[in-house]
């Protein structure tokens, strides 16, 4: 059984994940409520898909970039319920949840994951799909809608994530052999059951086996001492 | 026997710690994030935050494991709701929640304030004190004076209305060239200095209760320092920080000087408000209460018993949260998981109301 939280940016979404089934999931924009919303929610959707948090065998939470703040609150309480159970605390990346909630596309897209970084900035990452799987390019990176629109060869690209009226814009005007479509609202939503079926992955690939008691040295990989939030800059910038 | 784990993050220091009764501490660890500000001088929030998320999980579990029992024995979970800076205060917060959840255990917000007042059921012996009582908290965030008349039961009767005695001790440390914090090593070279080489300004002193230790912080800029030569340098920010220290300056006389002015006006208030209110002993808490001069001034100037806590209790930990939440805890108050961080949360008479 996995708890999936995402308070990375304005919205809050978790998931509780069977391994085979996605048992809840509950997605909202909770602004600056999550602090206070985000210990109660978790409670609330236990109860109501009937799991007991002492079933819970990992969890998984977005590291960010995001928020600092939304980050923090994440982080902080998957760490608290994850060293108390005694149990593994996967760290997801924000834009590989966003690429893995895109299900619509065409074949040899490239797809754009964005997240808002404040005052006009934004994050991307480019990815490419293999083998079922988006698959990321390069590094993430921070930039601007200008300069992210005129830094694309042209080609075909799917654009997700934090679409704002700036971005829309700035879609609009690019250059017309820049063929870009974005994803519907929905596709677009950071979804906690996609990261709960990362985390899920990045268990299995380490060699978690479904209904089997967790090897010992994925407990030391996934140690919740390891995850920390991913901060865009360092205090000193 | 009652265990309640205390967990503190409401500035530069990641603490937790297992407390027993209210009274006796189990275990206790604090992993302080000084070397970090050392060099900024002060404490930077952002820095701060940070590093709370990176101790929070090995610093209560080490307070966990220390105390010899495992969560399931907890009876009940306390963490800072406020006073402090907002990100660190939502790291202990949130930690402490996801605990609670997964515990199962009844949550505390605790005021950090009257942790600091807490601090004080920490020592051995313990007697028990006859209400009311006069409270002074001196730290590098607070300087408040309260009366303290049960449990819970608190009336301000004034606090600074600027720095914080502690913050002049860490600005006036910067201005003489020493390390931070600047408490203890003020008070180092002020054994070797003289106190009266000075006379440095007593602000407030005006039948109030109120501090302020701007204006004494500036006084002593403008003693110590090089004027700044051109009227642009004087705007730049941080321009305090780089004020070159005058050659000719004893830093020796002019710490010893600035303790007394600090001390003269702290001691003065209190003893004036313990005797207009008929109290029956002086608790002095936070990190300035460590100050040697503090103490044996206050001892002196006023016939009551003057009480503060252990050396290492005088900073913050998570002994006195535990402390504090004892006594909400045997008062039957519980908090909601839905708590939300107060980072300018008063100290008064509601405060056992609030849940």
């Amino acid at each position: 059984m996995l708890l999936a939280i995402d308070t990375a940016t304005r919205s809050m979404s978790l998931a509780i994940h069977s391994g085979v089934q996605l048992l809840a999931e509950q997605t909202c924009v909770a602004g600056n409520q999550q602090n206070s919303q985000l210990a109660p929610s978790i409670h609330q959707l236990a109860a109501r898909c009937g799991v007991s948090l002492s079933d819970l065998t990992a969890v998984a939470v977005c590291t960010g970039p995001g928020s600092y703040t939304g980050l923090r609150v994440g982080v902080a309480l998957a760490k608290g319920i994850a060293m108390t159970a005694g149990i593994p605390l996967l760290p997801v990346p924000t834009l590989n949840i966003l690429a893995a909630g895109v299900t619509h596309y065409k074949p040899a897209s490239l797809l754009v994951a964005i997240v808002q970084a404040g005052r006009g900035r934004i994050i991307v990452g480019h990815y490419r799909r293999k083998a079922n799987n988006w698959h990321i390019e390069t590094e993430s990176y921070i930039t601007d809608w200008d300069n992210l629109l005129a830094g694309l060869e042209p080609g075909k690209y799917l654009f997700t994530g934090e679409i704002n009226e700036a971005g829309e814009a700035a879609i609009a005007a690019a250059d017309e052999n820049v063929q870009i479509t974005t994803v519907s609202v929905s596709e677009r939503a950071r979804r906690a059951g996609n990261l709960a079926e990362l985390a899920w992955g990045a268990l299995c690939e380490a060699g978690a086996h479904m209904g089997q008691p967790l090897p010992e040295d994925i407990q030391q990989t996934f140690k919740p001492a390891l995850v920390q939030p991913v901060y865009l800059k360092s205090t000193t910038d | 026997m009652t265990y309640i784990l205390g967990i503190e993050s409401s500035c530069d220091e990641t603490a937790a710690a297992v407390v027993i009764d209210g009274k006796t501490i189990a275990s206790n660890i604090v992993a302080s994030q000084i070397d970090l500000h050392a060099e900024h001088g002060g404490v930077f929030p952002e820095l701060a935050s940070r590093a709370h998320v990176e101790a929070i999980d090995s610093v209560v579990s080490q307070a966990v494991r220390d105390a010899g029992i495992g969560y399931a024995q907890l009876d009940a979970i306390a963490v800072t709701q406020g006073p402090g800076l907002v990100g660190s205060l939502l790291v202990g917060i949130n930690y402490a929640k996801g605990l609670a959840l997964m515990a199962d255990k009844p949550l505390l917000g605790i005021n950090h304030l009257e942790g600091h007042i807490y601090s004080l059921w920490l020592s051995q012996p313990f007697k028990e004190p006859e209400f009311p009582v006069l409270v002074l908290i001196v730290s590098g965030g607070h300087s408040e004076l309260l009366l303290m008349t049960g449990h819970g039961q608190y009336e301000r009767l004034g606090g600074t209305i600027d720095d914080a005695a502690g913050e002049a001790f860490d600005k006036v440390g910067r201005l003489l060239d020493l390390p931070f914090p600047g408490g203890p090593h003020i008070e180092r070279a002020a054994r070797h200095g003289n106190g009266t080489a000075f006379d440095f300004p007593r602000a407030l002193r005006d039948g109030s209760y109120d501090f302020s230790f701007s204006g004494l912080k500036t006084a002593v800029r403008r003693e110590v320092t090089v004027p700044p030569s051109g009227s642009r340098s004087r705007r730049r920010r941080g321009a305090e920080k780089r004020a070159q220290l005058r050659s000719d300056v004893s830093v020796n006389d002019v710490a010893a000087s600035f303790q007394e002015a600090v001390t003269d006006i702290l001691v003065e208030k209190t003893a004036r408000a313990a005797k207009e209110h008929g109290v029956s002993e002086i608790f002095m808490a936070g990190g300035v209460s460590a100050n040697t001069m503090l103490r044996l001034k206050m001892r002196r100037e006023t016939d009551l018993p003057v009480r503060y806590p252990p050396l290492n209790l005088c900073t913050d930990n998570g002994a006195m949260i535990a402390a504090a939440g004892y006594f909400r805890y045997e008062a039957g108050l519980r908090t909601g998981l839905d708590f939300d961080v107060l980072p300018n949360w008063p100290l008064s008479s509601q405060l056992y109301e609030m849940s």
